[in-house]
């Protein structure tokens, strides 16, 4: 089911009204049974890999919380992480691995048998993977993780706990919600809190406005150049990575908006997911402001053990942490090359800046502040779009070709007219309109709370806003589109 | 070693390490309070207390640190254990 079509508003409608009229015992049977509908409306039977995955971790949680000896808890947790990363693995990561075995073992064996090949690699499995697999199990896994640290008691009521990993808003692409800040939320009894209610809904149409008007129609026109990745390069190929970066905000923060709003009607929060990435100074400051829930998993559960165990090798620790942490976080992303470089580029970036601190602390020094932050801002925007060519790309040789043609600023490709040629005139100006567009309300936003602002004011004037951008999704919003990018990950 | 002596050497490590003059610690601090210090510089911190006070941390000390003064209190464990 679509976050955005006419049958989710009516399913959350539906669960809005019997959720309050229910008394607090019965209140999250109503949420379990919701989610796990939700679910199953797309493949019923793949409701067995998250139910799976939900009961390993609640099982896992109370027996290493009861058992008394230390080398069986942490027996018990190897054994939980190994079921629950290799039901990931299977569904996930299974054709990517044979095939790059499989090419490995080709390589080696035309070296040294002079290409005579005897061993074929398998057809692929074709598994279709289960929706939002990486984060309930990125959920159950961190659940396990801080049970078994001794800073969480595990819950003991199954119904609360298979809730908290499948709540249905944030079941498909999260945010990954901790169980200290979500499972306190559902033993709560939730009333009607008409300011909570209020807001989410406000969240749900900003949410709508971004996916339906600003995404889709920047990825019109952005599909037009990743198409033919050998048609632009240069200032084209660069202003369509910037613009595919807008719009993977606004699609994926616009998805977030409608989660958190969803919950917000059902009188839960969840962990908010940016912080207006697009001012970040610095890779390493965009990574603290984008996909907050996930880079903060991977900080706490990958990069912190490991550069921990590794900090007698000083800074040179960090760079590993940060080089494997970020290889991982790009296959996170999906079974294949691109998106393993996709990881490493970020990986490298963020050590640069890590060994570079200092010196260009010095430089920065020079500078006035509004020069250094715009600085900043463009280095980071024009690295991290780059990156992006190996997240949306087809596959990894046109990633590596539109990559070459990145820095190629002569020919017929690179120049400008290229760029109207396939956008023409008015598509430059409408990109340019809908980007600025969504940095101006984030912007204000974020320094003027907009809600709040809207809130104060006049009760004609409040709702003709509110009728506004309602009426603009209707009239202009694209319902036939696409799910949100990040659903399939 | 008191409390604030601890404090204080803490401090001048903070400063030194993330190249911050205006750094000041207090027992409440917590890393989303200093500018510099995030998850890159954390374990720069912890390596040059470590060198500082001839002390070790075990990964599961390290993973539990809540703030400035937590961490002091296992500075001062770990001194009075050596």
């Amino acid at each position: 089911m679509k976050l955005f079509s006419l049958e989710y508003g009516l399913f959350l409608l539906s669960v809005f009204y019997i959720f309050y009229l229910l008394p607090h015992r019965h209140q999250w049977k109503l949420l379990l049974a919701a989610s796990l509908g939700f679910y199953m409306i797309t493949v019923p039977l793949y409701v067995v890999v998250p139910f799976t995955i939900c009961m390993v971790s609640y099982v896992a949680g109370l027996l290493i919380e009861n058992t008394g000896r230390n080398e069986w808890k942490k027996a018990i947790f190897i054994m939980s992480l190994m079921v629950n990363i290799g039901i990931l693995i299977f569904f996930k990561y299974v054709d990517f691995l044979t095939k790059s075995f499989f090419m490995a073992l080709g390589a080696l064996q035309s070296h040294f048998f002079q290409g005579s090949a005897f061993i074929a690699a398998p057809s692929p499995f074709n598994i279709l993977v289960p929706l939002g697999i990486s984060y309930i199990t990125f959920q159950g896994i961190g659940y396990t993780i801080e049970i078994y640290r001794g800073n969480h008691r595990a819950e003991k009521n199954m119904g609360l706990f298979f809730t908290y990993l499948m709540f249905f808003p944030k079941i498909y692409s999260g945010p990954i919600e901790r169980a200290h800040h979500f499972l306190p939320q559902l033993h709560e009894r939730k009333t009607l809190d008409y300011e909570l209610v209020s807001d989410g809904l406000k969240l749900i149409v900003w949410g709508l406005f971004k996916k339906l008007i600003i995404a889709e129609r920047l990825s019109k026109v952005i599909d037009i150049v990743f198409q033919n990745p050998d048609h632009y390069a240069g200032i084209p190929l660069i202003f369509a990575s910037v613009i595919f970066l807008v719009q993977l905000y606004a699609d994926f923060s616009g998805y977030t908006d409608i989660a958190i709003g969803s919950a917000n009607v059902l009188g839960f929060k969840l962990t908010a997911n940016f912080n207006f990435p697009l001012i970040a100074r610095s890779t390493t400051e965009l990574w603290r402001r984008w996909h907050i829930s996930l880079s903060t998993w991977f900080f706490e559960y990958v990069y912190n053990p490991i550069a921990i165990a590794k900090r007698e090798w000083n800074q040179w620790a960090v760079i590993y942490a940060s080089l494997v942490t970020f290889l991982i976080l790009g296959l996170w992303h999906g079974a294949s090359w691109k998106f393993v470089v996709f990881g490493l580029l970020q990986g490298v970036v963020l050590s640069a800046e890590f060994l570079t601190k200092k010196f260009r602390k010095i430089i920065s020094s020079k500078l006035p502040e509004v020069v250094n932050n715009c600085i900043g801002v463009m280095f980071t925007v024009l690295f991290f779009s780059f990156s992006l060519l190996f997240f949306k790309a087809g596959n990894f040789s046109d990633a590596a070709m539109m990559a070459r043609h990145y820095f190629i600023f002569t020919g017929d490709e690179s120049r400008i007219y290229s760029l109207f040629q396939a956008f023409k005139l008015s598509g430059v100006l409408k990109l340019t309109f809908l980007a600025g567009l969504l940095l101006a309300v984030e912007y204000l936003d974020r320094n003027f709370d907009l809600k709040k602002v809207i809130s104060r004011q006049a009760v004609v004037l409040r709702w003709l806003i509110y009728y506004m951008v309602i009426f603009a999704i209707l009239t202009f919003g694209k319902f036939q589109q696409e799910q949100f990018i990040y659903f399939k990950f | 070693m008191t409390d604030a002596d601890v404090l204080k050497q803490v401090n001048e490590i903070f400063i030194d390490v993330l190249d911050n003059e205006s750094i000041v610690l207090k027992r409440e601090t917590v890393a989303k309070d200093v500018e510099e210090w995030d998850s890159l510089t954390h374990i720069q911190l912890i390596v040059t207390v470590e060198k500082h006070f001839k002390i070790k941390f075990t990964a599961a000390e390290i993973l539990k640190f809540r703030d400035v003064g937590h961490f002091c209190d296992e500075i001062i464990r770990k001194l009075g254990a050596s």
